[in-house]
């Protein structure tokens, strides 16, 4: 290993640490309506630096999620403060966000906020417990589908899934169709 | 009283994901068949926990209790529930889909057939520019149907279905190259006459008409977006030209056919309820049909000018293509339950300045804020 | 889980056995809360067509439908009340309840749509925080996650105010400080007549649903919202609203005859609001019964 290739080593590895660090800015902005980090909420897919520039992929919970530009400017300007100087790029991966993405600290906060992410066991996020029932197919928000606990008379919103509990299959035509 | 619920396609699953815990309910999931049903259901549920059991059961052959039954099945010790006043039942049960009604099929329009004359053929994202078109108009009809108060969970599905559809409209495209003053620009700021939407557009008027034209543009951008999904998995992981669909399409693409399915089942819902009840029958069937019959140019776009924010040289379609398309779409739309399907048997063109007056006032009044708007404010 | 509030109230689930009047008390505030998210939506829908953008245009629709969203989530705590939904508007037609002074407007510009959104969410939210603190416990976490979802629209708000101050013209940004001093003295109002010496004698606030006074809340919301106003660059005209030595603030007392008079609609937008829910549940109650017919 020669010289040049060392100090390339110790560069990459300090922009390792460095993207590390800008990562967990991000990760530690907060979703504008619930109060849960962008990492923990599965929306944030990667950050990289490039010639001083600084790449965050995203993901909105729904193609159609409102919020996509308040999210944008949190994160512009938490990277703005935490390093100065550098360019900032947001990009969106539309339709790549997966309820699985949501980590064990995110699945809390949501339950804290009286949320629950589809997929997981369908129980009350207030008292845990199992007698819900959902109140209806869509909800207030596009990623939201309402539920009632009838065990203590709370509402609360499963989030990943509005419009239906699980993905309907893809169409398979009577006839003709080119498959 | 308990009963059997009716919708036969819904599937509950019943999951245990370790040897200490029971077995629990977790959700339920719609298959057209009881072997995909299973297939679904592992998929979704079996997705991150390995599972013990998985149990998938036919809604239709469970006896579930409803709300009356409460009573009788409360804890003796919720004695505050059995006091007088106290309320009982609320809510009843939607799940149950109203029962399809057979229609004999009318007789079809030919398709409206116009020579082509334009220069090239249209690609892929002439039709998606075309449909993002007739999304956007939808969207914004629908966002007036919100408070119809037809009823509270009616007005959120009419809410999520509009935002959806301008959602999509507005991913169409920036998938196809727009920045965001562009599509602006492309929304708000084109007179009617460039303006290719469908004819269906000019019939969103009252609720039983936009029942059936969410139907239609909704099967519409679904079949489109399953044919755009296979031709981009066949381009594979390799580049395409421009912003012809390519593998970076397919989650976008992917994700807006999927919702598209959704409003596709919640207008299928509604087309059965209205044509199986008494006083909205007649209402329903006209509307239905005059909505099919101009929904044969739904992939008949024509080629969009460069200077529209079209990349150049997309690659054609093909006329074939719009044939496959139309049939899938009238295999999509036949399946409804409703009355009588007058899609025309072949696809037909889009023309331009088409819409009506749904369009115009649509147009005309997205004008009056941003006209008057200082120039800086959108830059 | 809490079972009393800060001031000493015990706090019940829906299943326990409480006071008719808490649970009269709770079913109405829940109902009217609901009334009010549903028609209130009205003078944003007004606006929703010609929302001068793309992205403006989602932000209103997601907005109207969260408060749709927020009015379904109160009518089913209203609902284990024993108030069925359908009555929420028929009350409100057949004039046994009434919306709030702030609904029977409509706003006259965008401009105004912006600081009268500001105006009006950040009130909102300041009333909920306030209510959340009461006795019935699935009405106050319900509060609170509808408080937490305003405050994203609040965010809107502020940026759309945001948007027009910094870009927009001189008479444009005239337009929103005008939109801000014609709804200042509205949402002063909305939070209801001084406390002075009534508010021990409410029996709302005696069993703990009405946690503070209509001055706290004022007083909060002054607090928060003033110095936002300042920031975005609006004059805070000192004979509408000013900072006493005390710290207390001191604004122009709203003429309660006329905030009666406007509650009982006799507002400008009263009779729109009223034909508009009228008219939209005659014309859709065929297809109405067609859902429930055949559900």
């Amino acid at each position: 290993m020669n010289a040049d290739q060392l100090g390339d080593e110790v560069t990459d590895q300090l922009n390792g640490r460095f993207t590390d660090r800008l990562a967990d800015v991000v990760a530690g902005v907060s979703d504008p309506e619930i109060d849960v980090g962008l990492r923990d909420l599965g929306v944030l897919r990667s950050v990289s630096l490039t010639d001083g520039r600084i790449r965050v992929h995203l993901t909105p919970t729904r193609i159609s999620c409102p919020a996509v530009g308040e999210i944008a400017r949190r994160v512009r300007s938490a990277l703005a403060e935490a390093a100065p100087g550098y360019g900032i790029e947001i990009v969106w991966e539309r339709g790549a966000w997966q309820p699985a993405a949501v980590t064990v600290a995110g699945r809390d906060a949501l339950s804290r906020g009286g949320y629950r992410v589809a997929g997981t066991a369908s129980s009350c996020p207030y008292c845990g417990s199992e007698d819900v029932e959902q109140a209806g197919r869509f909800g207030g928000a596009v990623c939201k589908v309402p539920y009632d606990c009838r065990g203590c008379g709370s509402t609360f919103d499963v989030i990943g899934t509005a419009g239906c509990t699980a993905m309907l299959p893809t169409p398979e035509p009577v006839r003709g169709g080119s498959r | 009283m308990p009963h059997i619920p009716t919708d036969s396609d819904v599937y509950e699953v019943f999951a245990q994901s370790g040897h200490g815990t029971a077995l629990n309910h977790v959700g339920s999931i719609v298959s057209p068949r009881p072997d995909a049903a299973w297939h679904l259901a592992k998929e979704t549920y079996g997705r991150r926990d390995d599972l013990v059991k998985l149990w998938v059961v036919r809604r239709t052959d469970m006896i579930v209790s409803s709300a009356d039954d409460r009573g009788l099945l409360a804890a003796k010790t919720r004695m505050p529930y059995r006091q007088p006043g106290f309320p009982t039942a609320r809510r009843r049960d939607r799940s149950a889909s109203p029962p399809a009604v057979a229609a004999p099929r009318e007789g079809r329009d030919s398709g409206l057939t116009e020579r082509r004359d334009d220069a090239r053929e249209p690609g892929l994202t002439d039709l998606w520019l075309a449909l993002a078109d007739d999304l956007f108009v939808l969207g914004n009809r629908l966002g007036e149907h919100i408070v119809d108060y037809i009823d509270l969970e009616e007005a959120l599905a009419v809410g999520s279905i509009g935002q959806e559809a301008l959602a999509h409209a507005g991913t169409i495209l920036v998938l196809c190259g727009f920045d965001q003053p562009a599509a602006d620009a492309r929304f708000f700021d084109r007179a009617q006459a460039q303006w290719q939407v469908s004819r269906v557009v000019e019939r969103l008027t009252d609720w039983p008409s936009l029942v059936a034209g969410g139907l239609v543009i909704a099967a519409a951008v679904a079949v489109l977006a399953e044919q755009t999904a296979e031709a981009a998995q066949t381009a594979g992981a390799e580049q395409t030209a421009g912003a012809e669909p390519g593998a970076a399409w397919l989650p976008a693409i992917t994700a807006i056919r999927d919702e598209q399915l959704v409003h596709l089942d919640h207008w299928r819902r509604w087309a059965r309820a209205l044509a199986a009840w008494p006083e909205t029958r007649t209402e329903f069937a006209r509307a239905y049909a005059e909505v099919t019959e101009r929904a044969g140019d739904m992939f008949g776009a024509r080629p969009q000018s460069p200077a529209q924010g079209v990349p150049a040289g997309a690659a054609p379609a093909g006329p074939a293509l719009a044939v496959t398309l139309h049939e899938r779409l009238a295999a999509l739309v036949g399946e409804n339950g409703g009355p009588g399907s007058r899609l025309p048997d072949g696809p037909g063109t889009r023309t331009w300045g088409v819409g009506g007056s749904a369009l115009a006032d649509s147009l005309s009044r997205g004008r009056t804020v941003r006209d008057e708007y200082a120039p800086g404010v959108f830059s | 889980m809490p079972m009393a509030t800060a001031a000493g109230h015990r706090c019940y689930e829906l299943w326990d056995p409480m006071p008719d009047e808490v649970r009269e008390g709770a079913r109405r505030f829940a109902a009217v809360q609901a009334l009010n998210e549903l028609v209130g939506v009205l003078q944003y829908v007004e606006w929703l067509d010609r929302a001068p953008s793309h992205t403006r245009r989602q932000m209103l629709m997601a907005k109207i439908q969260d408060e749709v969203g927020h009015g379904h989530v109160v009518a089913r705590v209203a609902e284990d009340l024993g108030m069925p939904r359908e009555r929420i508007l028929l009350d409100y037609l057949e004039g046994r309840t009434k919306i709030h002074n702030i609904f029977h407007y409509s706003f006259a510009t965008w401009e105004e749509v912006g600081p009268g959104l500001l105006l009006t969410n950040s009130a909102a939210i300041t009333q909920f925080q306030s209510l959340a603190k009461g006795v019935y416990l699935p009405y106050a976490r319900a509060l609170r996650k509808v408080e937490r979802e305003e405050s994203f629209h609040y965010q809107h708000a502020l940026d759309l105010t945001h948007e027009i101050l910094t870009h927009g013209d001189a008479e444009q940004r005239r337009r929103v400080q005008e939109g801000f001093e014609l709804w200042l003295p509205r949402i002063l109002a909305y939070l209801g007549p001084p406390d002075t010496d009534t508010l021990h004698t409410n029996r709302m606030w005696q069993v703990g649903l009405k946690p503070d006074g209509n001055d706290e809340v004022r007083q909060a919301w002054l607090n928060k919202i003033i110095p936002v106003v300042r920031k975005l660059g609006l004059h805070v005209d000192p004979a509408l609203v000013r900072q006493a030595p005390s710290g207390e603030w001191e604004f122009e007392m709203p003429d309660w005859a006329q905030v009666k008079k406007v509650i009982a609609n006799g507002g400008p937008s009263s009779q729109r609001r009223l034909d508009w829910v009228r008219r939209a549940l005659d014309r859709n109650a065929p297809y109405r019964r067609a859902l429930q017919g055949v559900a």
